[in-house]
């Protein structure tokens, strides 16, 4: 198990990994999380480090035949978003949505408009937003047709603005850089693409899908209608401050804001408003890195551990030659999907669309088994809190608590990663004192030291 | 508490996202508008201290921000507790926004009760891209007894009105609640949050409300006149 210990042995790393680096595969293997955790990566490794952090190192991006399933499955979803938006609705609703498609496919694009400003991407200054925003609303029209039991809700945008910005710079960077995440062209996609004229820009949005499906695996939760997740995690907070900083806890209580709403946008967006941008990156950096240690930290005890086989045995679309096709009417969006693990000849049993448990197989591609992110969001929402504690006892009522959580002080560079730091010591003594249930952080149990009064 | 020189009025600010109710708060209480590039998740709160004329005396409005997100009620409804107003606000150009007016009444009164409550049409501006008619927002307003404020965020027009009507609407609401051993000066009649069947209630951007008839007011302004001298218009229309 990991301990503390072992962590703090490992010394900081100030120079961000590069994409070289990143893509050494012995580094991969052995290295990629620990060192990951301890310092930021560059932009340029970010598209790759991102989705095997998030998976925990199951999405092996080496896989050529991973990454062809990967694309087919995110072209399949591209066809279903281009329906007529009757068809879309039929499908959507077949799915168990929540909402009708229009009032999906609408709040999407308010919000698409509304996405924040400050990356380059979707800045106002570069005269990129107008080209991205139409790439941001794809992405979640196909996530909300992925996922129809969350579809779409407030928030989501602001996770997925960082995804698009890191592909798109990182496409402008190196125009191969799509290439060398999806492996070889499919001929079949390339026949598809070339028919909808997307070319290789089909390749860089498929990435960003599956790298923001693998974040929002993780927060999708928060997402449910009634906000349990969010509710609990709050609660996590607030138990978590009180055993950390009983000063600020107890101020906070006193002046009405004992509920620790306030820390609802944090929980929910995973802090990345609360700094600021190129802060929350390396956050984000650190803290999946740290999922991914936290997960191998708990493997042992996770025997039903989704692996990438899993998809490739039972969700895997079949061949090229199956691949769907669509009519004009929409009507034979169907996939023969093979069960038969590692055999050549599948039973091919009919995967149909408008099945009910169709969105529900795409599902658990990169779910991972455990629910170490949340943890870290919990930890570190509480070490921010209390990294603003000054600020935090300085407010007289709720109204005070509200307006400071929308607009904490800078706290300058580094603040990142010294919050998963700070998290992470968080789950580590919880975890040394055995009081860690299966992928939550038990609050109560946990008597951190780390922060004085 | 009635001799407090100081009156407080938590006003909370709802309805559909992007429908301009962040807008709208800055405006009343900084006077400025910028476009919103940033969705409220949860809530937000902004204070503004106005002398209102009618009352006589100096409001300090509390100014709740919510997100617009259904999904968020579960918690922006903690929020919810001691208002004592509410401007439920709907898009010109949203079709959803208008429909969930109704849905939002509900839940307002469903954590507040009978509150003081005000209609807000916002981007009335924006009327090529209508999606609800004049008639129809009239008419919903008669039926949910609200007055109804056609404001246009982005000019700055009708905004502060709202808010001493409810701030006014709220010491009514108290006073007859609680009457009163001494009333104030008498407010004009047509305050009332119940307007007559065939009249409603609207501002007409001077500051004063007033009741107009419906059916023989109504004027199209095809000409060049001032967004401000459209507004009015608007409102009777």
């Amino acid at each position: 198990m990991l301990t503390s210990n072992k962590l703090n042995r490992i010394l900081p790393v100030n120079t961000p990994i590069s994409i070289s680096q990143w893509s050494s595969s012995t580094y991969i293997e052995n290295q990629a999380a620990t060192l990951a955790s301890t310092c930021s990566l560059d932009t340029s490794a970010r598209p790759f480090a991102w989705p095997y952090l998030l998976t925990a190192g199951q999405a092996d991006f080496k896989n050529e035949q991973e990454l062809s399933t990967r694309l087919q499955l995110y072209f399949l979803l591209q066809q279903i978003v281009n329906l007529s938006t009757e068809e879309v609705s039929q499908y959507y609703s077949s799915q168990g949505a929540v909402e009708e498609w229009r009032d999906t496919a609408r709040r999407i694009r308010t919000d698409a408009e509304r996405v924040t400003t400050q990356p380059e991407t979707f800045s106002l200054e570069s005269g990129l937003r107008d080209k991205n925003i139409p790439l941001l609303r794809r992405l979640l029209e196909t996530y909300a047709i992925a996922d129809p039991a969350v579809g779409y809700c407030q928030g989501m945008s602001d996770l997925a603005a960082p995804v698009i910005e890191m592909y798109v710079k990182s496409s402008e960077g190196n125009q191969d850089c799509s290439n060398v995440s999806m492996g070889q062209h499919h001929p079949e996609l390339q026949r598809g693409e070339e028919a909808q004229g997307q070319g290789s820009c089909h390749k860089m949005e498929c990435n960003i899908f599956w790298c923001f499906w693998g974040i929002l695996q993780h927060m999708r939760a928060n997402f449910l209608r009634g906000m349990v997740r969010v509710k609990e995690d709050i609660a996590a907070v607030k138990m978590l401050t009180s055993n950390v900083d009983t000063r600020l806890h107890s101020h906070i209580c006193q002046v009405g804001a004992g509920g620790f709403e306030f820390c609802f946008q944090m929980l929910l967006l995973l802090l990345r408003r609360e700094l600021p941008w190129c802060e929350a990156n390396m956050l984000w950096d650190s803290l999946f890195a740290r999922h991914a240690l936290l997960h191998h930290g708990l493997d042992r005890k996770c025997p039903k551990c989704l692996k990438w086989e899993d998809l490739m045995t039972s969700s895997q679309l079949k061949s090229p030659n199956s691949f769907p096709e669509v009519d004009n009417r929409g009507e034979e969006l169907s996939v023969e999907q093979p069960t038969d693990k590692g055999s050549s000849t599948h039973p091919d049993i009919l995967l149909d669309w408008r099945e009910p448990k169709f969105a529900q197989k795409l599902g658990p591609i990169f779910k991972a088994s455990d629910d170490m992110l949340r943890a870290l969001s919990i930890a570190s929402t509480t070490a921010l809190l209390v990294q603003h504690r000054k600020s935090y006892l300085a407010c007289n009522n709720l109204p005070e608590i509200v307006q400071l959580s929308n607009k904490l002080p800078d706290l300058g560079p580094g603040i990142g990663l010294k919050l998963a730091s700070q998290a992470m010591s968080l789950i580590l003594q919880d975890l040394e004192r055995g009081t860690l249930p299966h992928g939550v952080v038990s609050v109560e149990a946990a008597s951190c030291t780390c922060y004085g009064p | 508490m009635e001799e407090d020189f100081d009156r407080e009025l938590k006003v909370l600010v709802v309805g559909n996202g992007g429908v301009g109710k962040t807008s709208m708060i800055r405006r009343f209480a900084k006077g400025i508008y910028t476009d919103e590039y940033k969705k409220t998740i949860g809530v937000d709160f902004l204070e503004k201290a106005l002398f209102v004329d009618e009352l006589q005396e100096e409001v300090r409005f509390m100014l709740w921000d919510t997100a617009g997100q259904e999904e968020f009620d579960a918690i922006t409804r903690t929020y919810y507790r001691g208002a004592g107003a509410a401007v439920i606000a709907f898009s010109t150009t949203d079709r959803a926004s208008f429909d969930a007016v109704a849905m939002w009444k509900s839940k307002v009164e469903a954590e507040c009760g009978e509150i003081a409550v005000a209609l807000v049409q916002n981007k009335v501006d924006l009327v090529d891209q209508a999606v609800v008619s004049a008639t129809e927002v009239e008419t919903l307003a008669r039926k949910l007894g609200l007055k109804l404020y056609r404001t246009c965020v982005k000019e700055g027009i009708n905004v502060t009105e709202v808010f001493v009507y409810l701030a006014e609407l709220n010491q009514r609401k108290q006073q007859a609640a609680q009457p009163p051993v001494e009333m104030l000066p008498s407010k004009p009649k047509v305050l009332s949050a119940e307007p007559a069947e065939n009249s409603i209630t609207v501002d007409s951007g001077d500051n004063r409300a007033q009741t107009v008839d419906l059916a023989p007011s109504k004027k199209r302004t095809k000409g060049k006149k001032s967004l401000k001298d459209r507004m009015s218009s608007c409102s009777v229309a």
